[in-house]
């Protein structure tokens, strides 16, 4: 029969369907619209009640009509199929770079699949066979016989079984068959029509060829323009057109669905109430991507992945888990702060250990009252391997005792419903091998991404925006075709690596020709669609070039380039967007962004400020103001083994102890070397022992607490392998060295504190990391580094860091208890730093030798530090690197700065 | 028109019977040329797929298919050509639409032409041939992004293996040494470990050697080979140089001059001048202790104690040649003295198999991870390609592709990596000259610029000679060359021939993979040729009038880029090209300043602009409501600030975290109420919805858009709503993990064009960002930019030998607690200086080669008395060394310029918004109500429901195979097999134990109904009025239709009967009547609407339709009242 396009097609169609006939289509969604046709044309009579149409695809036919047949033998399900491919490699192995695994059965079902449908043999075939094939030809022919064995059959044989059950006269027939849209059936379909067109009378009403009256190219210079420009389209037409009339098919919609969505989302009325419809996307999102579903699959990532904290910690904060979601996420969330600050990474039992240690009230927040978190989540681990029955019954027993799932909306019910009907088969279909966690995970997350689930929608209503395949054989008044590039129609050839070349020959989609030819016939169909198309394409992506589908030339006679501009020539339609409308706004008027703090009033400042937060408030005030007076500190980072931080106070911790034993056991005065360094061992020990841990070198995991061993390693020197001295030794001998010449450490860790000046609206306080003495030249206050040190200019030029001039004026003003009697006569009093950075690098560096004078530098210290004072104490916080910013560079104290996005610097520009 | 001065070579190009290796200089046509040949062999070949194009990127991909496509499109519609090339092409492509009759639409769209990229092909290959590949099949090639991840979760999985070893274990303690020769630092490890991995194409076969060889002296006999190689090939050079010096050629002499007079050197000198062996680098280098300063030059000095001269000899007659010594010569001889000798120790042989160790162990991990994800990355792609085409012939290809390739075209050849070379090799197998197979590569090694992406320039050359396939020779190339120039004007040309050929790109080093010069000459060349300076140079440095030369050059570049553009013809385009970003930010500044708008082109990071920071806090602290900073920074942000002040008070608030601070603020504070009721819509949605939804509300509820435009402008706007689409494109659903996402795929992202610069000619963009676009007018600042960075050591080496074997050497950094770089090491990073300067002189030559008509150059120096001093190794110091000593007319050069004043343009006015056009949903024609669902009492209704007394899903499956024997029964009038139902059970779900026992129970609860007489009347198909399964619709109100499936109608006279059938039965110590009572109660509803629905459907009252249930378990019909 012939229409000229589909509204003819369905309207002959709808003619023919009379109780008693059976329609079969080709797709799920024109069986569904000629039901709903039916249906419009019963109620248009008045009727009120009729005999559903007997509309089926004829995938949902066959399965019914075998089932009425009661054969013994039956179509296995998909897991069914993928567990036998499993058993099958076990017999045959596969090829040793392949491993047997879920993405290598699926691919040898779909290649199954796609030699059943052509009618090829899966055993082999003429053509010499490359091993590969010829470990395809063994393998499905193994799958074969185990399927028979089952009694059972791969469930894309359905149609042959079907024909010889219709041959034998098995399977009961209406009296008579329409097929709809059956152009280009697969070979084992055409079989199955011949052998139903011998027993009951069958119609065949095959797509249209289209021309539409009128048929426009619009070329855009991107895709998000493309669709940019479409929106506009499709809100002007829906003044005019209702909107299930108005079609919009995407050949490559996977691409496109993000870009439509968000314009759509953007532009159109998403109704509330569901029974309006702006506009429908014909496929969903994959169950995997809900959610509740990737919430739900937490657990056994947490186990299959190491135990990371990020995935305990997302558990613990997911809205699906009741048990927490009760607590409250801002309160457990806390629990992260605790294993960042002891860098922990992973590892549930040291996770909850450290937690039980630091913060017993937040442990007790993460377990129910029925079992500890530890008992809920270890059930995955108590055996190895089981059956996928039994795993999921564990998963839902875990569920249930965390209180998972809280559902908060339809998405989430259909989501969770979906979720359960695929453990459920999971538990039918294996129910016998045992598998293991990561296996039962593999499998679920597999079934998941199968799974599409449809986003809220009605085919009837609103805006339709369908794929190609589910175009066929609809009809609107309006219709746009998105996205005409290259590779979009034709698609590529699938690749199909289990097929020789003979098979590729004969199978659709493994050629340039046969994709061609599809492709042609579907592109005639889908201008049978409507009378008025617009093809649409975008002329690059990526500032690459796209060139154009073949069709394109052929159908479009002249085509026309558009830009959407929506800043400079807005349009009524994008005026709806209300970022647009937000922003138009925004730019009529000028914003001064960050707007100036005004000084903080109040009692801002400490009576006492220490030296190091003295240091910060002279590098930029604002940061001193987030630190030292708001207190807030970012999240500390996980650093892959040690922290530069924590480096540094273990070093300060094992050099104060050993001085300070030094001196105490008399080894400094005897300076016996062989004792002392047996002495910086104990003393490096003690300081490595954890707060924590179980005698281990601190509470970290296993990684941590390697490091804190290399770090040992790196300050005693390596005893295996090349000599390379330690950090600690190499500075013990520069130490025995000035021991030599006189000095003497005089104490460690010395505190002063009340160290002010009339002009000071706060006075200093601070710890000298070393103090030392030498009759002839005096004393020296130390600061170790274990990094790089500020320079001397910086110090006494530039007054950068605050440090050493305060303890040089602690030290003159007697502020240091302990060593009054050096202090007696008039002593040279200096300062440094001891590097200790790598073991060729151990310096000594006093700034200002016996000979100079501090006294110059000092009043220029006091005077900044009077200035700065003055400022801080007015509550004046500039995000100013002050007042030595030109000499440390802004750009540089801005750089390690976390405090960026709080002072609005980075807007200053 | 004259023909251009080679076209005999562009004739020659386009002979198809032959091989090519065509040198194409900038501008001069090659993509046409290639469009040109392809389409030629189109209308010659069996099939279409026989030609393969190779690119190295889609946007070439794009544009060759667009233009090949294009021309045979044009030809199939019979259009007009537009010039005479256009013609003689269209007359090509006519003959190939006719020649492929039947493959037409082949040739007619793009996919079916095999133009691809590199990488497209290596995927072609590795899809079609997973086995022979080594590659599970259906892996997919991983992004950038998601590779780094891959190699994270490696590298964790490799460290926590590398400790559950036992201490002596050779992986343990080779991490361990590492470790500490890195001063302990584990990031560092880890990054020089990742970088291995991503490399490791460059020295797989080192890491072979180090497994295969039996011990450390073998590989290490290996390295020391390559390094000879090396050396010999610095001394090659050095004596290639000094034997043209008057001393080299007369050394025998000068030497038996030094020995007559006793010269001390006389004794270490070479009595003739040595061979470049590696043993012959000592005497090189007495040679050069003797002739040579330690700065490189020549002695002037001489004596005892001078290079060991005797003491007059400065007056003697060979003083001069001495003296005299050419630069250059100089330098390569002093060059000399740092090199390695062969009984050197080159490199701490452990410490090297340490890392070699390690890094074998982590490409193990990563590879078998990819393997178990069926993921590759490129490096992996190219492998496994190239596994597919075998190492002796690439005949089972054939089995993979459909088509033999027979042509093989590869654009931009100079980019070439030695896997890709390797490629070509193997496609190539078994071809020979005349075979009608050709290769036609075409490139130009003075733009090869991609070193960093493993191209090898020096491939370009060596493909001169022709194509070497294993165990058959070389398969021979024409070489060409091209030389007409068709994009700039002549004195443009003439000043860059001369810039390259006699100063930055004369006497190419080998070693360094520096290439020779071509010269190019402009066509057509126009009468008119302007006779003003079309270059420009700008130094700029410290003096009275600047204080910051940067910042003078910027607004000079601003000033006399908005000149340029008042100056010259509407429509001129300027580029502003960049070697580096490092300055970026001061142009842009300076440009915007002035109100010029810029299109800039993968500069700006759009993770770094402000307002996307602040999107990214507000994605932060809504992730993590314990990041007290990301909090903070919410409260300060352009859609949301309060001041300090206020930030005081609320710090002083009792709640720990600040999320909580901010709550409890929000009671007191108006202006923080807004905030949290803006939170509050997203806080309870975040995990449920994805972050970007929920960021982009809470932003919206902020007035967000508006704020950022009044402060950054559309731009901002622009740039905060990529920041969403990339949040949403990378949305896991577990807010951590997106987050965690989000930085790896923020590093790659730049900000979009901004709507403000859509229509200006000016465009900004690095120098390869620029390669293969051309401008009028190109500016190029920052000449002063330094190739080689100065500063640390770099923890290892990798370099290849500049030997044609081009084999992979290695040498280890010092070690960080203590050492000074090894010979090796010192070897291999002259090596990777030189290699880096040479591409540096390719990157100038690129972008002085993408202007048409003008060029302005700028840079910083030092103001010498001599003039300015461009810093060492800058492009700059190559331009004033090149004026300097070529005196040009074709340049001029400023101190200090000072740009044309220019008043900054004034702002636009913002058009504004037109009243949104109105748009309404649109009602659904009906609601759609299946009457079963009515008993649905929740979500667990099968779970629930009263039919168990067995497990639920057997109870529902019995009910699903019982109705299916009912309808059976009715429409054959026979029970079928036992066998036959518990199949069916089975195929349901039930476990074939289970189902063969129910099968028996089923069928004889079916007999029993059979026996009893409602149901034998029921059943009775002598009655004909009966439906079994019967599907009716009927409209329940207007706009809602139920839809259900009747189990059995039956008509009876006027009268109709509706029977539900109900397999369950009653529960342990449940009466009969209790429960069927029950069970009425509980199907009423779906009972009553079914008998609404059949009336309605009938045309009948609904007093006509009973209705009840019959449970098959016990034979009892019930109907209800
Ligand atoms: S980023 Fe710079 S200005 Fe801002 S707080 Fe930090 S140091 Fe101060």
């Amino acid at each position: 029969m012939v229409y000229q396009n589909n509204k003819g097609f369905q309207n002959a169609l709808l003619s023919v369907c009379q109780p008693g006939t059976l329609t079969l289509t080709s797709g799920g969604r024109l069986a569904r619209h000629l039901k709903h046709q039916y249906r419009a044309s019963e109620m248009a009579t008045g009727k009120m009640g009729w005999p559903s149409p007997d509309i089926l695809t004829l995938n949902a036919w066959s399965l019914e009509a075998w089932n009425m047949t009661w054969s013994l033998i039956r179509p296995l399900s998909h897991l069914s199929c993928l567990a036998l491919w499993k058993e099958a490699s076990s017999r045959i192995p596969p090829p040793e770079m392949f491993l047997p695994d879920l993405k290598l059965f699926q691919a040898l079902d779909e290649t199954y699949t796609v030699l059943i449908r052509h009618g090829l043999p899966t055993g082999g075939s003429s053509a010499p066979a490359t091993p590969l094939i010829q470990w395809r030809q063994e393998i499905m022919q193994t799958f074969e016989a185990m399927a028979m064995d089952l009694k059972g059959f791969h469930p894309a044989l359905l149609p042959v079984h079907l024909t010889q059950a219709i041959i034998a006269g098995t399977v009961r027939l209406p009296a008579a068959i329409v097929l709809a849209a059956f152009e280009a059936p697969a070979p084992i379909e055409e079989a199955l029509f011949d052998s139903l067109a011998s027993v009951c009378p069958v119609r065949r009403f095959d797509l249209p060829a289209g021309t539409p009256e009128k048929i426009n190219g619009v070329v855009m210079p991107s895709r998000t323009q493309e669709v940019a420009w479409l929106t506009q389209q499709l809100v002007m037409d829906a003044q005019t057109v209702p909107l299930n009339r108005i079609g919009v098919v995407v050949p490559d919609i996977e691409t496109y669905i993000p870009y439509i969505t968000q314009a759509f989302g953007e532009t159109m009325e998403v109704p509330l109430d569901q029974t309006l419809s702006s506009h429908n996307i014909s496929i969903g999102t994959l169950l995997v991507e809900r959610s509740l579903v990737q919430a739900g699959l937490l657990p056994l990532r947490f186990w299959t992945q190491g135990e990371p904290r990020t995935l305990l910690l997302s558990m613990l904060l997911s809205p699906y888990y009741g048990l927490w979601a009760a607590t409250g996420r801002d309160r457990i969330a806390r629990a992260d702060c605790v294993w960042r600050a002891h860098g922990l990474d992973a590892g549930l039992s040291s996770l909850l250990h450290v937690l039980l240690s630091q913060s017993p009230g937040l442990f007790a927040l993460l377990n129910s009252e029925e079992q500890t978190l530890e008992q809920a989540l270890g059930v995955f681990m108590q055996t190895p391997a089981r059956t996928g029955a039994e795993w999921v019954h564990i998963l839902e027993r875990f569920w249930e005792a965390v209180g998972f799932p809280v559902i908060s909306d339809e998405a989430d019910t259909g989501a969770w419903q979906r979720l359960r009907s695929i453990l459920h088969c999971i538990r039918e279909d294996l129910k016998t091998a045992d598998m293991s966690l990561g296996d039962f995970m593999g499998v679920l997350h597999h079934l998941l991404s199968e799974e599409l689930v449809h986003i809220r929608g009605s085919e009837e209503a609103g805006i339709q925006v369908l794929g190609l395949i589910e175009s066929r054989g609809l009809s609107f008044e309006k219709l746009y075709v998105l996205g005409l590039s290259d590779g979009s129609l034709p698609r590529p050839v699938r690749p199909l690596p289990f097929l020789d070349m003979w098979e590729r020959h004969k199978v659709r989609g493994a050629t340039a020709e046969s994709q061609y030819t599809f492709a042609q016939e579907a592109f005639r169909h889908l201008l049978a669609c409507a009378p008025d198309i617009t093809l649409t394409r975008p002329a690059e992506e990526s500032a690459e070039p796209l060139a154009p589908s073949p069709f394109w030339a052929e159908a479009v006679a002249e085509e026309t380039r558009h830009t959407v501009d929506l800043w400079n020539a807005p349009d009524r339609v994008w005026a709806r967007a209300a970022w647009l409308q937000q922003a138009k706004k925004g730019l009529e008027r000028t914003a001064v962004f960050p707007p100036a703090d005004p000084p903080v009033e109040g009692d801002l400042l400490p009576e006492t400020l220490s030296v190091s937060q003295l240091a910060i408030a002279f590098v930029c005030p604002f940061r001193f103001y987030v630190q030292a007076v708001l207190n807030l500190f970012p999240l500390d980072e996980l650093i892959l083994g040690i922290s530069p931080l924590e480096r540094g106070n273990r070093l300060h911790k094992v050099l104060a102890l050993f001085t300070n034993r030094c001196r105490d056991k008399g080894l400094a005065g005897k300076k016996d070397r062989p004792a002392m360094e047996a002495l910086l061992e104990t003393c490096s020990d003690e300081a490595l022992v954890s707060d924590c841990g179980e005698g281990s070198y601190t509470g970290k995991d296993a990684l941590g607490r390697h490091s804190w061993g290399m770090e040992r390693c790196r300050w005693m020197g390596e005893t295996k392998g090349v000599l390379v001295p330690g950090l600690l030794t190499q500075w013990l001998d520069l130490e025995l060295q000035r021991l030599d010449e006189g000095w003497r450490w005089l104490f460690e860790e010395s505190s002063f504190e009340g160290l002010t000046s009339p002009e000071w609206p706060f006075s200093i306080s601070g710890r000298i990391d070393r103090i030392d003495y030498h009759k002839e030249n005096g004393l020296i206050l130390w600061d170790y580094k274990s990094g790089e040190h500020p320079s001397r200019a910086a110090v006494l030029e530039h007054l950068a860091d605050p440090q050493i001039p305060a303890y040089v004026q602690a030290a003159k003003e007697r502020r240091i208890a302990g060593f009054e009697k050096e202090l007696e006569s008039k002593i040279h009093i200096s300062g440094g730093y001891i590097t200790l950075k790598t073991p060729s690098a151990v310096t000594h560096k006093e700034l200002i030798t016996k000979g100079g004078v501090w006294d110059q530098v000092l009043k220029k210290w006091k005077k900044a530090v009077a200035s700065l004072g003055k400022r801080l104490a007015s509550g004046e916080f500039r995000a100013e690197p002050y007042p030595v910013s030109d000499y440390i560079g802004q750009e540089k104290a801005c750089q390690y700065c976390r405090y960026g996005p709080l002072c609005g610097r980075n807007e200053a520009g | 028109m004259t023909l251009p001065p080679d076209n005999e070579a562009r004739e020659l190009a386009l002979d198809i019977t032959q091989s090519h290796h065509v040198e194409a200089p900038a501008g001069s046509g090659k993509t046409m040329l290639l469009v040109a040949r392809f389409i030629k062999l189109l209308s010659h070949v069996g099939h279409p797929h026989e030609i393969l194009a190779l690119t190295f990127t889609n946007k070439a991909v794009g544009e060759m298919k667009t233009r090949i496509v294009g021309l045979l499109q044009k030809a199939h519609s019979g259009l007009q050509p537009t010039s005479r090339l256009e013609a003689a092409l269209l007359e090509n492509a006519k003959e190939a639409l006719e020649h492929h009759e039947a493959h037409r639409f082949l040739l007619l769209s793009p996919e079916g032409l095999q133009v691809m990229t590199f990488h497209g092909f290596c995927y072609t290959l590795v899809k079609r041939a997973p086995l022979d590949a080594e590659v599970p099949p259906e892996s997919v090639v991983l992004e950038e992004d998601e590779q780094e991840l891959v190699l994270d979760e490696s590298i964790r999985e490799m460290l926590h293996d590398i400790l559950s070893m036992p201490e002596e274990a050779a992986e343990r303690r080779a991490f361990e040494n590492r470790l500490l020769r890195l001063n302990n630092r584990l990031p560092a490890l880890v990054d020089e470990i990742k970088d291995l991995v991503r490399k490791r194409d460059l020295f797989s076969d080192l890491v072979t050697a180090l497994r295969t060889y039996p011990g450390l002296g073998d590989f290490e006999t290996a390295l020391a080979r390559r390094t000879g190689g090396v050396v010999e090939g610095f001394l090659k050079e050095a004596s290639e140089a000094f034997k043209t010096t008057s001393l080299g050629q007369r050394w025998d002499a000068f030497w038996s001059h030094l020995k007559e007079k006793v010269a001390p050197n006389a004794h270490f000198l070479p009595e003739n001048l040595p061979e470049t062996a590696w043993t012959d680098l000592a005497a090189w280098k007495a040679i050069s202790e003797a002739l040579t300063t330690k700065d490189g030059k020549p002695r002037q000095q001489t004596g005892p104690t001078m290079g060991g001269f005797y003491k007059r000899f400065g007056k003697g007659p060979w003083a001069e040649h001495v003296r005299g010594l050419p630069a250059e010569a100089t330098r390569l001889l002093c060059d000399l003295k740092d090199l390695p000798g062969p009984d050197a120790s080159l490199t701490d042989i452990d410490t090297l198999a340490d890392l070699i160790i390690l890094v074998a162990r982590a490409i193990t991990t990563y590879e078998r991870r990819c393997r178990q994800q069926h993921v590759l990355d490129f490096v992996g792609l190219e492998q496994a390609a190239l596994k597919t085409l075998g190492e002796e012939t690439a005949s089972d290809l054939q089995l993979f592709l459909d088509h033999r390739i027979q042509h093989i075209l590869v654009d931009e050849f100079q980019d070439t990596s030695r896997s890709q070379w390797t490629l070509i090799q193997r496609l190539c197998a078994g071809w020979a000259p005349g075979d009608a197979r050709t290769v036609f590569v075409v490139g130009d090694p003075k733009q090869s610029v991609y070193a960093f992406r493993k191209a090898e320039v020096r491939l370009f050359l060596a493909a001169k000679n022709g194509i070497p396939l294993s165990g058959q020779g070389l398969l021979p190339l024409t070489n060409i060359q091209l030389e007409a120039n068709f994009r700039s004007q002549a004195p443009l040309i003439t000043w860059t021939n001369q810039l390259f050929g006699r100063t930055a790109m004369a006497d190419p080093k080998g070693a360094f993979d520096e290439v020779p010069f071509q010269a190019s000459t402009a066509y057509p060349r126009p009468q008119d040729e302007p006779q003003t300076p079309l270059v420009s140079l700008n130094i700029f440095f410290k003096d009275n009038s600047i204080s910051s030369p940067p910042e003078a050059e910027a607004e000079y570049l601003a000033q006399t880029v908005q000149q340029v553009l008042v100056q010259r013809p509407a429509g001129t385009n300027i580029g502003i090209l960049l070697f580096t970003r490092n300055r970026l930010y001061l142009y842009l500044n300076a440009l915007r300043k002035i109100g010029l708008a810029v299109r800039v082109k993968e500069g700006l990071k759009v993770a770094e602009q402000p307002e996307v920071v602040h999107l990214y806090q507000m994605a932060t602290a809504l992730t993590r409501p314990h990041d007290d900073l990301a909090w903070v920074s919410l409260v300060r942000s352009p859609w949301a600030w309060i001041d300090a002040n206020l930030l005081l008070k609320i710090a002083r608030m009792s709640p720990v975290s600040w999320s909580q601070k901010l709550k409890l603020a929000a009671e007191q504070h108006p202006e923080i109420e807004r905030i949290e009721r803006a939170i509050d819509l997203g806080r309870p949605r975040v995990g449920r919805d994805s972050l970007a939804q929920v960021v982009r509300d809470v932003w919206m509820a902020l007035d967000g858009p508006a704020m950022v435009a009044a402060r950054f402008g559309a731009e901002g706007v622009t740039n905060c709503r990529l920041f969403l689409e990339v949040l949403e494109s990378i949305e896991t659903r577990i807010p951590e993990e997106t987050l965690l996402r989000l930085d790896i795929a923020l590093e790659t992202i730049y900000a979009p064009e901004s709507p403000d610069a859509a229509s200006t000619p000016i465009d900004l963009m690095t120098v390869h960002a620029a390669k293969g676009l051309e401008f009028d007018v190109v500016f190029l600042p920052f000449l002063d930019w330094r190739p080689l960075a100065v500063g640390h050591h770099p923890p290892y080496l990798l370099e290849r030998s500049p030997e044609p074997s081009g084999l992979p050497l290695i040498a280890m950094g010092p070690d960080r607690r203590i050492g000074e770089p090894e010979p090796a090491y010192r070897l291999l990073k002259r090596l990777a200086n030189g290699r880096k300067l040479g591409e540096a002189k390719r990157l100038l030559y690129v972008a002085i080669t993408r202007a048409r008509k003008e060029l302005y150059l700028s840079g910083l120096a030092k103001n010498t008395k001599l003039g300015p001093k461009a810093p060492k190794d800058s492009p700059l110091a190559w331009i004033l060394t090149h004026t300097a000593n070529h005196d040009t007319e074709l340049i001029s050069t400023s101190l200090n310029p000072v740009g044309p004043m220019v008043a900054p343009e004034k702002t636009k006015q913002v058009k504004p918004l037109p009243d949104p056009v109105p748009f309404e949903a649109q009602p659904l024609p009906y609601l759609f109500e299946t009457p079963s669902k009515l008993v649905d009492t929740s979500l667990y209704a099968q779970v629930t429901t009263k039919e168990e007394t067995e497990p639920a899903e057997h109870a529902a499956i019995r009910g699903t195979i019982t109705h299916r024997i009912i309808e059976t029964l009715w429409h054959n009038g026979e029970l079928p097999q036992t066998a036959s139902i518990s199949s069916a059970l089975a195929a349901e779900g039930m476990n074939p134990g289970t189902a063969a026992a129910v099968a028996q129970e089923i069928a004889d609860e079916v007999i029993a109904c059979q026996k009893e007489p409602f149901f034998k009347w029921l059943l009775d198909r002598t009655l004909p009025d009966g439906k079994s399964e019967y599907a009716i619709e009927a409209v329940k109100a207007p706009g809602t239709i139920q839809a259900g499936v009747l189990d059995f109608v039956k008509q009876d006279g006027d009268r109709w009967w509706i029977v539900d059938f109900k397999t369950s039965r009653p529960e342990a110590g449940q009466g009969e009547t209790e429960f069927i009572k029950e069970q009425a109660e509980y199907y009423l509803p779906q009972l009553r609407a079914y008998q609404d629905m059949l009336a309605k459907e009938k045309g009948v009252d609904t007093a006509q339709v009973r209705v009840g249930l019959y449970f098959t378990g016990f034979q009892q019909w019930h109907e209800i009242g």
